[in-house]
């Protein structure tokens, strides 16, 4: 197997004095989607962003193997005084398209999200949070990068919206374009996209276990989904816990 | 070209927004007229004698020289106390230890008068030019530290966060995130702080024999000339609204154009 493209050893973090994470191991190969889950507050924000670059670890290693990394935050994360498409062309300039060029990547990276050109030229506080949203993941994608951190980015999407984002994602990453840690709070979501689920330990001690998931993203069928995710729910202790946050969810 | 006529829009909404300031002007008008005809000539003169008045001593060459007189030094002041107090605020701003020395210090500042700098600065400088610029550079200093320092220090950290992932260096960061930020908190305080260069300065001209504005007025008061006073009153906030319309509020309005589609009305398009 080639190198990993991201390898967490050992990776703990405490927010003023108080940890929050601690000894987490995870390695994602080339091009591999990794699913991560476990309950609200668990720590898996603090994971991905510290796996990002975005803060250092107190304790631990990350070792980065791929070229460009982009994320696509829990929240959008939108500069409000750009527009839609200024928005998505920022990330384009920053990775080195002149400005003209910068705007037709924007432009066709936001069709790819089904987001309406005629709306390209509105502010964030016009846009609704479906919208906001698919600028977030448009400007994700701009870029091209070999490696995305997701942070539940479909959440606030309708049910067709939502599968058609993760439609982009199975794409790109089966055709070999990037590599995903993609945190989720949906087991049928996890699912279909991903190869691997990773369940996060509830209070962040650790990763607790992975599972491979058979077959080819975006080949498994609705039945073999749901059959699955019924499973993990009622039969595999590792889920216990994701298990118990969509109880309290729900009450 | 549609960048061309969004901006002519937006100056035609700008002149629009004139009429409720014309609305409020004429109201004010009214008042002054009603305390006109209860108190007579001698306490309050009539708006339009006063205005007419202003016409007048803008008619003559000299008295210009007088008005530019008065504005060049609070423009220089204002200017300086921007420059500096701007620089000052984003160190401060960036740095939170910074910040925790210089907010005893500001706090001493804001609490001694301008009064008392200019008895200092009298005896430093003399009736001087100097004098008033600096007089006004330290009235006006802490309100444009304040708002800058203010701006970035409560800036939405995620938007760094988010520019730093994409790849952005520091200095990127600042321009295209810190600094956009920073802007709402500077504006305001730049108006007041352009507000509070003309004051000091005619109130500096008022109590020292430098000239200006200020002088005229000590002139008036000796010759208890309620109407000259109060034409001379006018014309430097006349002074005042000018320079912030001319300079101020369109770099504002380019600038801060998505706050207009955050209000109820929102943009038409
Ligand atoms: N900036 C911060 N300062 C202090 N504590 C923080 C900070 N950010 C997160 N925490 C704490 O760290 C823990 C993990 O937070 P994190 O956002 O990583 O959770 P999460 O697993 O992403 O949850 P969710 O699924 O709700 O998004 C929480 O207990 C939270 O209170
Ligand atoms: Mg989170």
């Amino acid at each position: 197997m080639s190198s990993p493209s991201l390898a967490l050893r050992r990776v703990s973090h405490a927010f003023l004095g108080r940890e929050v994470i601690s000894k987490i191991n995870l390695e994602i190969a080339d091009h591999e989607v990794v699913a991560l889950v476990g309950p609200s507050g668990c720590g898996k924000s603090t994971l991905a962003h510290i796996a990002a670059g975005l803060s250092e670890p107190k304790e631990g290693r990350v070792i980065r193997g791929y070229a460009r990394h982009s994320m696509v935050f829990q929240e959008p994360r939108l500069m409000p005084w750009a527009t839609a498409l200024e928005n998505v062309a920022y990330v384009a300039r920053l990775s080195g398209l002149s400005r003209r060029r910068a705007r037709a990547a924007a432009a066709q990276s936001t069709e790819r999200v089904g987001f309406l050109p005629e709306d390209l030229d509105k502010f964030p506080v016009e846009l609704s949070g479906g919208m906001r949203q698919r600028i977030a993941i448009a400007r994700a994608l701009v870029a091209n990068p070999d490696f995305i951190y997701f942070d539940e980015p479909f959440t606030a999407l309708d049910a067709a919206l939502k599968h058609r984002m993760q439609d982009i994602v199975i794409e790109a990453s089966q055709s070999g374009r990037f590599g995903a840690l993609f945190v989720t709070h949906d087991l049928t979501e996890a699912a279909r996209i991903a190869s691997r689920i990773a369940v996060m330990h509830p209070t962040g001690q650790g990763i607790m276990g992975l599972r491979d998931i058979s077959g080819r993203p975006g080949m498994r069928s609705e039945r073999e989904l749901f059959d699955l995710t019924q499973h993990w729910q009622h039969d595999d202790p590792l889920f216990r816990h994701v298990h118990d946050v969509d109880e309290r969810r729900i009450a | 070209m549609t960048g061309l006529l969004d901006r002519l829009g937006r100056s035609a909404r700008f002149l629009w927004g004139g009429w409720s300031g014309l609305a409020a002007l004429a109201l004010f008008a009214a008042l002054w007229q009603a305390g006109h005809e209860a108190y007579g000539d001698f306490i309050l003169p009539a708006p339009l004698a006063t205005l007419r008045t202003a016409l007048n001593i803008l008619g003559s060459p000299e008295n210009w020289a007088i008005f530019i007189a008065t504005m060049r030094r609070a423009l220089i002041g204002f200017a300086l106390s921007a420059l500096i107090g701007g620089f000052a605020g984003l160190i401060a701003g960036y740095s939170p230890a910074t910040m925790r020395l210089a907010r005893p210090l500001l706090t001493v500042i804001l609490g001694v008068p301008p009064i008392a700098w200019l008895v200092l600065a009298l005896i430093w400088f003399g009736a001087t030019d100097g004098m008033v610029i600096v007089t006004i550079f330290v009235g006006v200093v802490p309100l444009v530290f304040a708002g800058t320092a203010e701006g970035i220090a409560t800036r939405d950290r995620g938007l760094d966060a988010m520019a730093e992932v994409f790849g952005a260096t520091r200095l990127r960061r600042f321009w295209s995130v810190g600094f956009r930020q920073m802007l709402a908190h500077l504006f305001p305080a730049l108006l007041l702080g352009l507000a509070s260069s003309i004051k000091v300065a005619v109130m500096i001209e008022v109590l020292s024999s430098v000239g200006g504005i200020g002088n005229e007025l000590a002139k008036a008061r000796q010759y208890m000339d309620v109407t000259q006073a109060l034409a001379w009153i006018g014309i430097a906030v006349a002074g005042l609204i000018a320079v912030e319309y001319a300079l101020v509020h369109p770099v504002r309005a380019e600038v801060e154009r998505w706050r207009e589609a955050a209000r109820p009305w929102g943009i038409k398009r």
